[in-house]
């Protein structure tokens, strides 16, 4: 345990000292196949691994002055989505969210009450 | 017996597989920090124990997982737990160090609506199986000597040992609460939540030992809660 928390220290510290790279630098990351996969999976239905290399890729197409646009336009879309999926409650969950409204309120209300 | 559980295994493989290919993801995960004012009379009204501080009375720790199981709601599991631990200074004792967690287990039905694209309002409603449990790892004691027994058998020396053993009790409850989240980004959420604890605690029956016996007082029947959490969009 105490070799790999060295060797976690060291690399750190080579890292920023001299200035390695730990995870190498992505080519070309505008055009990375991972904004394709984001387009067609969308960000949520993408992996932990996918996500962080979606994360790189856009930072660095952003750092290189590259379209902001497109990033933009998945995420808006994938926001727009989940408003349209998610704006009006169905069935059963507006009562049920009335319920749990009424439930605090009588919670504070009578709570408040008892106190004065 | 044995083709039914094949056909079950076969049919579940096809539904999650056209799940994952076709619906969006629907697990997350949360961490937080939460926020409530116990009075606990067994350990206050008492000098022995470690000093109440915030952190040891007020502030819980919070993790959680959700399946949005219908259009608008979900359903998971969330844990508060409240830490304490530190030196006993009973007299004449050896000091043992003491541990308390108070665990309020919850299993959530959430219903939710988007007032803007990043907003979320959600409405909370849960049963809670709360346990506590406090713990004394005491030193020098008769089950050491075992230990020092055995130890002498593979050519060790005597060491100063420590046990441990715990008491603990469950209770019911429930609670309601209202969410406030606001996604930055898609799979990633910021969320503040409002609401009440109920527990129907007793300080009979505790268990220690498979022995019954009377624990601390806490006054936790109602109790305000307010949580802070990261959501995490899993898959």
């Amino acid at each position: 345990m105490k070799n790999i928390q060295k060797t976690i220290i060291m690399v750190l510290m080579f890292n920023s000292l001299f200035g390695i790279q730990i995870l190498p630098k992505i080519k070309d990351p505008c055009s990375d196949p991972i904004i394709a996969v984001a387009k067609e999976k969308g960000l949520k239905g993408m992996n932990m691994v996918e996500t962080i290399r979606y994360v790189r890729v856009e930072k660095a197409c952003k750092n290189l002055g590259g379209h902001d646009e497109t990033f933009y336009l998945i995420e808006s879309k994938e926001y727009q989505r989940d408003y349209e999926q998610s704006r009006y409650m169905a069935s059963w969950t507006s009562t049920f969210s009335y319920c749990v409204g009424v439930a605090i309120f009588y919670y504070f209300a009578l709570g408040w009450m008892s106190d004065n | 017996m044995k083709n039914k559980i094949q056909c079950f295994i076969l049919f579940a493989g096809i539904l999650l597989s056209n799940t994952s290919l076709i619906a969006q993801p629907k697990l997350s995960l949360e961490l937080g920090m939460g926020i409530y004012e116990p009075t606990l009379t067994g350990f206050d009204d008492n000098n022995q124990f470690p000093v109440a501080k915030v952190w040891n009375r007020n502030l819980l720790t919070n993790y959680g997982i959700y399946y949005q199981f219908f259009y608008n709601a979900r359903i998971g599991y969330s844990s508060y737990t409240s830490w304490d631990f530190g030196e006993m200074t009973s007299d004449g004792g050896s000091k043992p160090i003491f541990g308390r967690s108070l665990t309020y287990r919850m299993f959530p039905i959430e219903t939710y609506f988007r007032i803007k694209p990043k907003i979320e309002l959600n409405f909370t409603l849960t049963p809670i199986w709360g346990r506590s449990k406090i713990s004394l790892n005491t030193r020098l004691n008769e089950s050491g000597d075992d230990w020092n027994t055995l130890l002498a058998i593979y050519g060790n020396e005597a060491l100063e040992l420590a046990t441990t053993d715990a008491m603990r009790q469950d209770w019911m409850g429930y609670s309601g609460q209202i969410g406030f989240r606001y996604y930055l980004k898609t799979y990633l959420g910021l969320e503040l939540k409002l609401g009440f604890m109920h527990n129907y605690y007793s300080e009979k029956n505790w268990r220690l030992q498979g022995n019954k016996i009377t624990g601390p007082v806490y006054d936790i029947e109602k109790l305000p809660i307010f949580a802070f959490k990261v959501i995490y969009g899993l898959k």
